[in-house]
């Protein structure tokens, strides 16, 4: 076994009576481990959501990424993504309960120690913000990338589905959040991002806020044009020290 | 981004993918992150197959590109209505 070695798989475990399928990704040997849990963005539970569990598995974390929409049934992950979207996307209360399960499956896990974070992209990165709030002391680290619609200023916005803006929900945070963004992002925009950062702080909440020039939405997906490597590779540095600080 | 702002709308009509040909009842069109297509943002028209709403036919296009389709799509069926009256 050499350092960085990792096991990474597809597994099925109940959540609420159905199986449930994440993908999960833990260092090789017997050394205790905190466990992150990963939300992935709006276009599905993809190769890019696998990338980074295996990532934080490389870092010495336990890293789950549960696939949001597989009460849809059988499918490609982009078709799954795509039935998800026409259904107006998944209820805030079902992603909320998934990440705990998920948090919950983390810490049965034979290496694991307590301590659980969640980190989350684009929409999951709102839903990270989301689950920190409702989930309260469950969680003990959150990282936002880039979560649209924390705040939203179009309350049309709100559905059945996302029925609260979870910058209404900030006060009933308990985990130090970081959060990373682009300053050419249009979702969230600098005054979004401003704004939730005057929320925190009016609450006394701990948090870091990291925010990069020349670097719009969704700058860590060295797949897409708006991949920036330095901006990516800093902010990627400042969430493994987050999780060592916090998770231990 | 980061949203599920979709519009939906019936169609009428047949699209052909490696099985074979099926018919379209409606399309869901969106903008948003691609999945395949290597750009930031796309204009993703998804045909639904009729018989099987699980199925669709995916289009992920440029701005650019959705753009200009649709330009000529209304240019070459107006062309039709001049020269035949249709």
């Amino acid at each position: 076994m050499a350092a960085g070695d990792i096991s990474a798989s597809t597994i099925r475990f109940p959540i609420g009576g159905e199986s449930a399928v994440a993908y999960l990704a833990q260092p090789a040997g017997n050394e205790k481990r905190p466990g992150v849990v990963v939300i992935h963005h709006m276009p599905g539970w993809d190769e890019w959501t696998f990338e980074v569990c295996r990532k934080l598995a490389h870092n010495g974390f336990n890293a789950i990424a549960p696939h949001l929409y597989f009460r849809l049934g059988d499918g490609s992950p982009d078709d799954m993504a795509a039935l998800a979207r026409a259904q107006g996307g998944m209820p805030d209360d079902q992603v909320v309960g998934d990440v705990a399960a998920c948090a919950k499956h983390l810490r049965s896990l034979a290496n694991a120690i307590n301590k659980v974070g969640v980190i989350g992209f684009c929409s999951g990165g709102r839903h990270t913000y989301l689950a920190g709030c409702r989930l309260g002391g469950d969680l003990d680290a959150l990282v936002d990338c880039w979560g649209g619609n924390v705040i939203v200023d179009d309350k049309s916005q709100l559905t059945e589905r996302r029925p609260v803006a979870p910058i209404d929900l900030t006060a009933s945070m308990q985990a130090p959040l970081l959060g990373i963004f682009g300053n050419e992002d249009p979702n969230p925009n600098p005054d979004q991002v401003n704004r939730t950062e005057e929320t925190l702080k009016k609450l006394g909440k701990t948090y870091e806020f990291h925010r990069y020039d020349g670097a719009g939405h969704g700058f860590f997906a060295h797949y897409r044009p708006a991949y920036r490597s330095a901006q990516a590779a800093d902010g990627w540095a400042k969430v493994l020290a987050f999780y060592r600080k916090n998770l231990g | 981004m980061c949203s599920y702002d979709t519009t939906m709308m019936p169609l009428e009509g047949s699209a052909k993918r490696q099985s074979g040909w099926t018919g379209i009842g409606s399309a869901n069109i969106y903008y948003a992150c691609p999945y395949h297509s290597a750009l930031d943002e796309a204009l993703n028209i998804d045909l639904i197959v009729k018989d099987n709403p699980r199925e669709r036919i995916a289009i992920e296009l440029s701005v650019e590109s959705a753009t200009a389709l649709a330009h000529a799509i209304l240019a070459t069926i107006e062309k039709e209505k001049h020269e035949h009256g249709h």
